[in-house]
């Protein structure tokens, strides 16, 4: 017997992942389209981008401008796996994901005892370097010619006889929300335990944190390398989707884009980054027929005016209109302010105690 | 070319980075806060430069000085739309690089709708002419690019050092608060220096044209190299970010030079993350330790 | 027992010698208060006990151990626990994070073993809460838990901060200037609380300037001023102490 309590918790925890699920598996029936079906496919990854960005920026505090070149090491690892050494799909994707990692903790190492300003610069020259990489490097990335034919990932026998055939842009839909889902899952794991208070006490207060124990050095590691770890993962699962890559689709912009989904979402809560990264992937979309540059407007628009007048992101304006609803219909004190509605990020300076 | 001539190259170039970095520097030394639109600000102002020789048919000389303003009244606009609403409210440290992060990309697409991605190139008489010095070989338009340059530096260091709201501005530099008890007006100096800082930056839009294609994206190229002169120099630091900007200049001369474009922005790159490793707060200044 | 020994501690900032050869012993169980004029270097003394600085010259001993150098993560998990003179707070977390983050130091589970779940991690996050909620009842917050703790008033946000610290179990716990801007009520409370503490047998290290309260909770008493250990001594013994007379009234002649 579940007591309400529990099923209350059972309900928030396990209702948006079965919602989730039913929502991509009905959409390859639901939106035949090709060009929508490309859109769902990139949005998924963003959602998976975003959450383990804001694992950094969000929870951590730390402002790290540079957080699509980890998708661009993902995506380049796996390719010249996959295509000149000829690697199964799946041992290139964990290689890519690892690889990523190890970048992501390399670069923490290096530029994390840094705060505020100095690891926004360091993260943003992180990403020039990466970038620079992949367009120089040519005896291993063709520089900008890219790297073509990039094998799906291998179908996958479903039981009945049939496969889940990855020339289908519909099972890129299932995989990619899969994947998503399951980041979705163990990113909420490590937030709501006290993994995620530690990130939030590096967040708030470093030098208190430290007086409590908590090593936070550490912890900025692990935020960076979760983060890079499944950006990389995402960066595979892209160029198995693509076919084909150019260090083009990992430029400056790809990052900002990121940040934007964050802090549109809203930063330091769960599903802040997935509201944002389907919101701006989505709607840009949409315009993009009166026009490419309308697309990066909206982005810029939208990420100066939240920060402007709705510093909590489309959460906190969700929340705004949820608790007005409620009291003017019940007449309820307002509730409490959550705990980890991120507020953002971390003071740079300390403040003097004298 | 010869070691000589790539050095000399750099160094004009380089002189450009410093007008640029400068203006960043400055505003980050008064208020310790970033503005990511900074080279969006170049951009617009070399735009302007354009539009008012095409169109206008303005002088080159009278279209520096048009770059010039525009970015000095865009440095206006982003004080009161961004930094100063931000600040009133308190609000973290970061908030406003993010939020210029978003005036970046946004002024950047609407040039792009505006002027289109077509690059566009200033029409300067001093292209054609050159000057020989010996074995080395400078065009008429570098020389006045870099003698500009130059003398905007040293009227800086001028206006920091000699004049009363120069001094007031370091000032505030040093020590916000303790400027405020003096009775210096602060929110009047940060406006000043996003005028100073922004001009700077339409100064650089205004000379970059004919040594450069003009298209929307020359911001962002520019922005990346400028937070590396910056930081390479110690933020806040003017002294470092000449050294640094100039230094910039000639790396890049050097490996596009010897080796390949591609690879200067590696080297720079690289030196700037091995600063940021060795020595955050940059070539020149104090390490301090963190107050509790 | 001694549970901690400062051996000729000096700190020096660039020029500025906040501390200058100091020595003493807190004795286990006690309440020793140190005082002092401002700027006579109590604060830079926490810092450096608690492992926020390392001193420039001397020893620390805690329980018998050299921990000179030490940073204040490996002294908080040796039981150095402290509390800060301007407030420190995680302010966007609830009163209830900020003492479950400080409990979870002292947890028998180690945070990544969360991630994996399984019977003996919900024990100790239940048995986490329910320590934590112990503290914020010692000091008197039990029934806020749930609001933002920058919502607090300013007392209540000092004693916050003392069921935070107290919350790492530790064995030494260092408090700086707890009655600054609290109230009369406010001061009498926290003189009480304080006592609870003591009775639990945690040391304690207070620095304060209210000199009625140091005199009723202090056992042992050491005066700075500009940095030097001027006297040392029970309470009636300082408050007869020429040094300290003349210490206080120079102060305040020049005030
Ligand atoms: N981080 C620091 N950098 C430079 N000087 C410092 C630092 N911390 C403290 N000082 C100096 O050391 C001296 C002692 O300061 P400290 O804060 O320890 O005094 P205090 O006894 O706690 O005074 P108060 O009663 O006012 O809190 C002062 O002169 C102070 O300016
Ligand atoms: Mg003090």
């Amino acid at each position: 017997m579940f007591s309400s309590l529990a099923r209350q918790q059972w309900v928030r925890s396990s209702l948006p992942v079965l919602v989730a699920a039913v929502v991509i598996m009905t959409a390859p029936s639901l939106v035949t389209g090709s060009f929508w079906q490309r859109v769902i496919i990139l949005a998924l990854f963003n959602v998976v981008l975003a959450m383990s960005l804001n694992l950094v920026i969000g929870y951590t505090g730390l402002l790290a401008l540079g957080h699509g070149a980890f998708l661009g090491i993902g995506a380049y690892t796996s390719a010249v796996l996959t295509t000149t050494y000829e690697w199964a799909f799946w041992a290139a994707f964990f290689v890519a994901g690892i690889t990523a990692a190890a970048c992501g903790l390399l670069l923490a190492v290096i530029t994390l005892r840094l705060r505020g300003h100095y690891l926004a610069i360091a993260t943003l020259g992180f990403a020039v370097i990466v970038y620079q990489v992949l367009m120089n490097w040519i005896d291993v990335t063709r520089g900008p010619l890219g790297i073509p034919g990039i094998p799906t990932p291998p179908n996958i026998p479903l039981g009945n006889g049939t496969e889940l055939d990855f020339g289908l842009p519909a099972a890129h839909i299932y995989l990619a929300g899969a994947f998503a889902i399951v980041c979705y899952v163990l990113i909420r794991r490590i937030v709501n335990s006290p993994m995620g208070d530690a990130l939030r006490a590096v967040r708030e207060d470093e030098i208190s944190a430290k007086s409590l124990g908590i090593r936070t050095f550490a912890w900025k590691c692990f935020a960076f390398t979760v983060a890079a770890f499944a950006a990389g993962l995402t960066g595979s699962l892209y160029a198995g989707y693509m076919g084909i890559l150019e260090p083009s689709a990992f430029v400056l912009t790809v990052s900002f884009t990121l940040l934007a989904m964050v802090i549109v979402g809203g930063a330091g809560t769960l599903v802040g980054p997935v509201i944002g990264a389907l919101v701006l992937t989505i709607v840009p979309e949409a315009l993009r027929e009166v026009g490419p540059e309308y697309r990066m407007i909206l982005y810029g628009l939208a990420l100066t005016l939240v920060v402007l007048f709705f510093p909590q992101g489309l959460v906190g304006i969700g929340a705004a209109l949820r608790s007005r609803f409620r009291s003017s219909s019940r007449s309820k004190p307002d509730e409490p302010p959550s705990d980890s509605t991120g507020t953002g990020f971390a003071k740079e300076v300390p403040v003097d105690a004298s | 070319m010869t070691l000589l001539q790539l050095v000399l190259n750099g160094l004009v170039q380089g002189s450009l980075y410093v007008i640029v970095a400068l203006g960043l520097t400055l505003i980050f030394g008064v208020l310790v806060k970033i503005n990511f639109a900074h080279a969006e600000f170049l951009m617009l102002a070399a735009f302007a430069g354009v539009v008012s020789i095409d169109t206008f048919n303005l002088s080159y000389g009278v279209s520096v000085l048009v770059a010039t303003l525009v970015g000095a009244s865009l440095g206006v606009a982003i004080e009161f739309g961004i930094f100063r609403p931000l600040r009133k409210r308190r609000t973290d440290e970061l908030r406003p690089l993010v939020a210029t992060v978003g005036v970046s990309i946004l002024l950047q697409n609407l040039a792009l709708l505006y002027f289109g991605p077509n690059p566009r190139q200033y029409q300067s008489p001093y292209m054609q002419k050159t000057i020989e010095l010996g074995e080395l070989y400078l065009s008429y338009q570098r020389a006045i690019v870099f003698v500009v340059a130059v003398a905007a530096i040293c009227a800086l260091f001028v206006f920091l050092r000699r004049t009363a709201p120069g001094r007031a501005m370091r000032a505030v530099s040093q020590d916000s608060d303790a400027a405020s008890l003096m009775g210096i007006n602060v929110s009047r100096i940060v406006l000043m220096t996003f005028v100073i800082g922004s001009a700077l930056a339409g100064l650089g839009g205004g000379l970059l044209g004919p040594m450069l294609v003009i298209e929307p994206t020359v911001g962002a190229n520019i922005i990346v190299l400028s937070f590396a002169i910056v930081v390479i120099g110690g933020f806040g630091n003017v002294n470092g970010t000449v050294i640094a900007g100039l230094l910039v200049g000639i790396i890049e001369s050097l490996v596009t030079g010897y080796l390949e474009a591609g690879l200067s922005s590696l080297a720079i790159f690289g030196v700037l993350l091995l600063t940021l490793a060795v020595r955050p707060t940059g070539l020149i200044a104090e390490r301090v330790e963190q107050n509790v | 027992m001694t549970l901690l020994e400062v051996t000729n501690v000096t700190k020096k900032f660039g020029g500025v010698t906040a501390i200058d050869e100091v020595s003493f012993r807190a004795e286990a169980g006690r309440v020793l208060a140190l005082i002092g004029p401002n700027g006579a270097g109590k604060s830079t003394m926490f810092n450096v006990i608690s492992g926020n600085y390392a001193p420039t010259s001397g020893t620390l001993r805690f329980d018998d151990r050299d921990v000179t150098g030490a940073n204040s993560v490996a002294m908080s998990r040796l039981g150095v626990s402290r509390t800060f003179q301007k407030i420190r707070l995680f302010k966007a977390l609830s009163v209830m994070d900020n003492v479950v983050i400080g409990a979870q130091s002292s947890a028998p589970v180690a945070p990544w073993r969360f991630f994996f779940g399984g019977g003996a991690v919900r024990a100790a996050a239940a048995e986490t809460r329910k320590h934590a909620l112990e503290m914020l009842d010692l000091v008197g917050l039990g029934d806020v838990g749930d609001v933002r703790a920058d919502t607090l008033s300013y007392g209540q946000q000092r004693m916050l901060e003392i069921a935070r610290a107290l919350a790492t179990k530790p064995r030494l716990l260092l408090i700086d200037e707890p009655a600054a801007g609290l109230n009369q009520a406010e001061a009498d409370g926290l003189v009480r609380r304080l006592r609870l503490i003591r009775d639990q047998g945690i040391t304690l290290m207070l620095v304060e300037h209210n000199m009625d309260l140091v005199m009723d909770i202090a056992e042992d008493i050491v005066v700075m001023n500009f940095g030097k250990k001027i006297a040392q001594g029970a309470p009636r013994e300082i408050q007869e102490n020429p040094d300290v007379i003349r210490a206080y009234l120079g102060e305040e002649a020049m005030a």
